[in-house]
């Protein structure tokens, strides 16, 4: 039987708009007939610091005028500032403070989750050291997230990025240390394929517990767009139907060939999920 | 002996940088530096290394300790901003407002550190925007930040981007009209060989138009892609690009401004293989025959 979805769980995101502004992106996704965005809460399109974040109710009102909904969001966590495991304690304070604020853009946008990672120690350190403090920091996050009534969904990163949470072995570990009730899980394609394990095995691990997706193709390299990688499409998708998965596909473009022109990007993307939706 | 046509640089004029060593404290990069034998650094502003932002700024104590005692020198400042966070050319006043005050922070940090020079590039245009309104709020920002650079005595070094990186001041002619718009003896010129070559320009053309303005040098190899590489990983003619700053006489500092990613895991091997490219080309004492 052919896998399906539907055309709601398809959530584009920003990331390679950013060389437009987020009105252009925002327009771009009411044309394309989408519902629901996974945004990139990252300059230069929305402000977060450690001590404000941008205009919420003039962003709602942007995506209420375009019938958008955000569904979930992402406050950068790579941009030379802010990461959940930083070493200097001043750092920290100041990254923790940062991504409650992204809670709390989170919540005044009604979104259903809030990705988080591991980050990254210094490669200097003792691995179980940086593991620790990531540990705690994801901890301290989810009680915030708990009170505000948002779910966390953490992801991993590429062996590039950190040592910490990269492979599905590793997320179990500090899924099941942490153990908190709003503590779940992102399946990100590109780091699964980097890592040569299956969507398979991931449901088979995490079942339900996987709550939010970076649904993207890849070679294993790169953020593609459908079509552009080697990922098995239709097989995936039979998977998410297998697990009954009604959360979203996020769409976390980031290569740099797509950013001259990303709405032909997401245009040629869509034509491709849209041969599954059903409705 | 050294063949003297080759002698195109001195080594005392190549500056150590920090940014692909992001995964490793400062102090780590400041020993690789000092047993490199370089004792001039170009400080990348980036946390971990630092924090500064538009209101506040790290304790410069400990850099300053750190440096002193490894009888090292900051030379040139250079903010973070490839995360786009503070853009001189935005059509966003708050964001505006704030970038102004980050970029005056970075001028007292500069200054602070001792260093000479400020070097910065233009950001912030978006690609559906408006280029006339983004240019007036670059000359209006370069204006603003040279008096404060100048009550300071400090150098501005304004480098070109690439357009994979900024949709504003991508070239020499733009950078030109700048200068020309802004007058303060203040604005400088930094060179960066990677964007100057991805708008087909050269070295020779940057020294007709600049001359001795020119006071800083991001001196990579590339491949035209936006890449800031290590020389031997991409295509550039180092020889050539080496010869040509040697006829203009230029006297400043290069650095590598490595931002490629894949020199992050090791950096120390990527500054070692760097160096090794550019010793071929240290000017040396003659020996007596």
């Amino acid at each position: 039987m052919k896998p399906s979805i539907k055309r709601s769980q398809i959530a584009n995101m920003n990331t390679h708009y950013k060389r437009y502004s987020l009105d252009y992106y925002l327009d771009a996704q009411q044309k394309l007939g989408i519902s629901n965005i996974a945004l990139w809460a990252g300059p230069p399109h929305f402000w977060i610091d450690y001590l404000s974040y941008g205009d919420c109710k003039s962003l709602k009102r942007k995506l209420n005028s375009r019938g958008l909904t955000c569904v979930c969001l992402c406050a950068t966590a790579s941009q030379y500032r802010n990461q959940y495991c930083i070493y200097e304690p001043e750092h920290r304070e100041r990254s923790f403070r940062y991504f409650t604020n992204g809670l709390k853009v989170a919540a005044e946008l009604g979104c259903h989750s809030f990705h988080v990672n591991s980050g990254w120690g210094y490669k200097t350190e003792q691995r179980k050291d940086a593991w620790e403090r990531s540990k705690d920091m994801l901890i301290r996050m989810a009680d915030v997230a708990q009170q505000l009534q948002i779910v966390l969904t953490m992801e991993c990163l590429r062996p590039d990025e950190t040592d910490l949470v990269v492979t599905l072995a590793d997320a179990k570990r500090m899924f099941t240390e942490i153990n908190h009730p709003v503590l779940k899980i992102m399946l990100d394609t590109n780091p699964m394929a980097v890592a040569n394990e299956t969507i398979w095995k991931w449901f088979e691990t995490f079942g339900d517990n996987i709550q939010n997706t970076h649904f993207i193709d890849c070679t294993p390299h790169g953020h593609l767009i459908w079509g552009d990688g080697t990922m098995p499409l239709e097989n995936m998708l039979l998977c998410l139907n297998h697990y009954n998965y009604t959360g979203y596909l996020c769409q976390e473009i980031t290569d740099i060939r797509y950013m001259q022109d990303p709405m032909a990007a997401d245009l040629r993307n869509m034509q491709t999920l849209l041969r599954y939706v059903n409705d | 002996m050294m063949d003297e046509q080759n002698a195109l640089i001195n080594p005392l004029q190549v500056a150590g940088m920090n940014l692909h060593y992001y995964y490793y404290p400062l102090e780590y990069f400041l020993d690789s530096q000092l047993h490199s034998g370089c004792s001039t650094i170009e400080l990348w502003g980036g946390t971990p290394h630092i924090w500064v932002d538009h209101l506040s700024f790290s304790n410069l104590a400990h850099i300053k300790k750190q440096t002193k005692m490894r009888n090292q020198s900051i030379a040139v400042f250079t903010p973070e901003y490839s995360s786009y966070r503070y853009l001189l050319c935005t059509s966003d006043a708050d964001i505006h407002s704030k970038s102004l005050a980050y970029y005056a922070n970075c001028l007292q940090i500069t200054a602070e550190l001792g260093a000479k020079t400020m070097c910065i590039n233009m950001t912030g245009r978006f690609c559906d925007e408006d280029y006339s309104d983004a240019w007036k709020r670059c000359t209006n920002s370069v204006g603003y930040l040279c008096e404060i650079a100048c009550s300071l005595g400090i150098d501005l070094a304004i480098e070109t981007l690439s357009p994979e990186q900024s949709a504003i001041l991508n070239t020499l002619e733009e950078l030109k009209n700048l200068l020309r718009e802004v007058r303060s003896k203040q604005l400088k010129v930094a060179m960066d060989i990677v964007s100057i070559s991805s708008s087909g320009e050269s070295i020779e053309q940057w020294f007709d138009a600049f001359n001795e303005d020119i006071v800083h040098v991001h001196f990579t190899d590339g491949r035209n892609d936006g890449s800031h590489l290590v020389w031997g990983d991409g295509c550039f003619p180092l020889q050539r690009y080496l010869t040509q700053l040697n006829i203009q006489g230029y006297k400043g500092l290069i650095s590598p401004n490595l931002s490629s990613r894949k020199y992050f895991a090791d950096p120390v091997t990527a500054d070692k293989r760097n160096q090794n490219a550019l010793n071929k080309y240290f000017a040396v004492e003659r020996e007596k025959e």
